[in-house]
């Protein structure tokens, strides 16, 4: 039985490319307001989870719910909002502006013949003053900045109303400073908008932002919980040990 | 001279069909460009070619067969890019070399490689009859009506295809939509221009769109004013002078690229 606040259920998942074993039964639960960080070494398996879970891998063996509903019936894919990891590595010639690629979210759930209509209009206008984008919508995407591309595509995300927003390394290429403000813009929406944060990062200081659950990936779940009991837990000391670092605790 | 010219019917209806051709041409183009599959053109040419042999030799009515074979041929490419997990450029020489060598095969068994054939290979516009008028006119209208009414899932598909498909986008719909209009337009753009000369098509006046606008838009409204232009002056062109028009219209769109290509690098786009 699926519980309402169960928005993502992933239960017993195997999958490989071709004969190589990449996820080996994972159970992952993600719930409704959850700020999730997904951590992992290169080739985790991270992003494939991902991608079973947004239906753009098939699922061979496993069961995912999304909403409630498993996911060869689920319909309402606009409720998971997704930011890839290649999402910035675009023609930079690409001739759309700002607003074209952000109204691209629009069209997903449209029929052909529908156009765009005053009020989602204004939601558009509205999105791109809280990115911190206003007034740069005429702008071919290609001009922006890598952090300012990013924001971009979390405006699209968010513009088709999602429920769950998930970013698969939003930070790479992005300095130090912009990344923290990226990521207060992040907990804003998940704090005041109530959207459910998933996170995918290979880079384990993401932890001190905002994060209030963390799942460690390794080719099979090594650790699933709550932020707190991460930090204590053998499996974070271990991945220091390993040379990541951790530069301060903000909650 | 065309005032006089233009009471002919051959005449109207050469400039009509490349009026059409243009228009379709360079819309799909510029989609074909950015999705990086600007030889799709050249690839579906080689099975068309197959396709007339086949016509040719069985004494059939060429552009219906070549029109089914082009339509199927752009489906078994999708298909192996899908299933087979190839990339479109493989897949693309994949079923094109097929489709030449299948032609050749045929070609050389009856030994008819005659006047019909070479037409299709260098085109023959002032020989397009009323049908494929009609047919070219009709065309465009379904490839401006697919891109009016799907223009922003197509954006979508273009720009970052993976968030489409995990946004519900029907993706699989309007690709095949795409390619299949693609094969078409080269099925009725070769009387115009030539199988081997259609990729230009396609390919020159939607990249000089794309030099010259900064949003999708306005590099839709160029590449179209550039592809009819290039088929009026290349036309006209060709009929004041007596030479080849498909040679002449693509020749004429190259001349738009370059003018288009050094005002963008002189940034006065």
């Amino acid at each position: 039985m699926i519980k309402e606040e169960e928005l993502v259920v992933v239960r017993n998942l195997f999958f490989s490319y071709d004969y190589q074993p990449v996820l080996t039964d994972i159970n992952l639960t993600i719930r409704s307001g959850d700020f999730l960080a997904l951590l992992g070494p290169n080739g985790a398996g991270k992003t494939t989870l991902i991608k079973i879970i947004l239906g753009l891998l098939p699922l061979k063996r496993g069961e995912v719910y999304l909403f409630g509903q498993p996911i060869k019936l689920f319909k309402d894919w606009h409720l998971l909002g997704y930011v890839p990891q290649t999402a910035t590595h675009f023609d930079p010639m690409f001739p759309a502006t700002v607003r074209e690629v952000i109204a691209m979210a629009l069209f997903s759930k449209k029929k052909f013949w529908e156009r765009i209509k005053k009020e989602e209009k204004e939601a558009l206008s509205q999105i791109l003053e809280r990115v911190g984008l206003a007034g740069k919508e005429k702008i071919p995407i290609g001009h922006l900045s890598t952090g300012q591309k990013q924001k971009v595509f979390i405006a699209r995300a968010l513009l088709q109303k999602p429920r769950v927003l998930i970013l698969d390394e939003p930070t790479t290429g992005i300095d130090a400073e912009s990344q923290q403000q990226f990521y207060d813009m992040l907990y804003e929406f998940n704090k005041n908008d109530g959207i459910t944060i998933v996170l995918i990062t290979h880079d384990i200081g993401i932890v001190n932002r905002h994060v209030t659950k963390v799942a460690c990936l390794e080719g099979r779940l090594i650790y699933h919980g709550s932020h707190d009991d991460f930090c204590r837990s053998q499996v974070f000391k271990d991945m220091i040990g390993r040379g990541n670092h951790v530069i301060s605790h903000q909650h | 001279m065309i005032d006089v010219l233009w009471r002919y019917g051959f005449i109207q209806r050469a400039f009509l069909a490349g009026l059409a051709i243009g228009l379709s041409s360079a819309l799909l183009g510029l989609f074909l460009l950015l999705r990086r599959e600007a030889m799709i053109g050249h690839g579906l040419g080689h099975i068309i070619f197959g396709g007339l042999a086949l016509a040719l030799s069985l004494n059939l009515a060429p552009i219906p067969v070549a029109l089914i074979i082009a339509t199927l041929a752009s489906l078994g490419m999708l298909r192996l890019k899908a299933r087979a997990g190839f990339h479109s450029d493989t897949a693309i020489a994949i079923i094109s070399s097929v489709g030449l060598a299948a032609g050749i095969l045929l070609v050389s068994l009856v030994n008819r490689y005659g006047v019909d054939l070479l037409s299709f290979l260098f085109g023959d516009i002032l020989a397009v009859d009323q049908t494929e008028m009609v047919l070219s006119l009709l065309l465009a209208l379904l490839v401006a009506g697919f891109l009016f009414f799907n223009y922003h899932q197509l954006l979508f598909l273009t720009f970052s295809p993976e968030t489409a498909r995990a946004s519900g986008l029907k993706t699989g719909r309007l690709e095949t939509l795409l390619t299949v209009l693609t094969a078409l337009t080269i099925v009725l753009g070769m009387k115009i221009v030539g199988l081997l000369l259609m990729t230009s098509l396609l390919v020159i006046p939607a990249a000089a769109g794309l030099q010259m606008a900064r949003s999708f838009q306005a590099s839709c409204f160029m590449a179209v004013l550039i592809s009819i232009l290039s088929v009026l002056a290349g036309l006209w062109l060709a009929v004041a002078a007596d030479w080849p028009a498909s040679a002449t219209i693509v020749l004429i769109s190259f001349v738009f690229f370059l003018i288009s290509f050094i005002l963008r690098r002189r940034r006065l786009f």
